[in-house]
């Protein structure tokens, strides 16, 4: 699977103090989104 | 060591208005801990469903994957280079990956690990940006 050149997954997540983060919330910057194997 | 790596670059991702979030899908305590211990600059997103895990394809890694030899050296200059490590609690057979995401919401370039050495660099992230 590769997304490149389709649009963005859409995304409503918290984060770890509990704020929402939407994927629109950083529509009109760069996005980098790292994804963790594992904490630790 | 990934994350070392681009905090290693943070100036010159602000200097792009790259804005940068972290997913986890370790939940609760764990996440806490772990922004609060490392001094996450960035927000760190808890995906504990695994749906945008899901959704970009960072599914399930190979034994190969986590506990071939790549894995081993990865894991070895982290320690060399002074980072902590810890006995995870979590699924090791998760993959990680990375998304960069243009202002528009078009995915610019979307990598899925093989093993916890194989991200792109900071430089090859930025690169895309400056080219676009």
């Amino acid at each position: 699977m590769d997304l490149t050149g389709k649009p963005a997954v859409e995304f409503a997540l918290p984060d770890s103090q509990g704020k929402m983060h939407h994927l629109a919330d950083y529509h009109g910057s760069w996005l980098l989104l790292v994804f963790h194997r594992h904490l630790g | 060591m990934h994350l070392s790596q681009l905090r290693e670059h943070e100036a010159e991702l602000t200097e792009l208005s790259v804005a940068v979030a972290v997913v986890t899908f370790e939940a609760g305590f764990l996440a806490r801990q772990y922004a609060a211990e490392t001094g996450l600059v960035w927000p760190l997103l808890v995906d504990e469903k695994r749906e945008l895990y899901r959704g970009y394809g960072m599914l399930t890694a190979s034994f190969w994957d986590i506990w071939g030899p790549k894995t081993w050296w990865a894991y070895g200059k982290a320690m060399i280079a002074g980072q902590k490590l810890h006995a995870s609690q979590g699924d090791i057979s998760q993959r990680g990956g990375d998304v960069l995401i243009d202002p528009d919401g078009m995915v610019r370039l979307h990598h899925v690990g093989q093993g916890p050495a194989d991200r792109p660099s900071p430089t090859l992230i930025m690169e895309r940006i400056k080219l676009s």
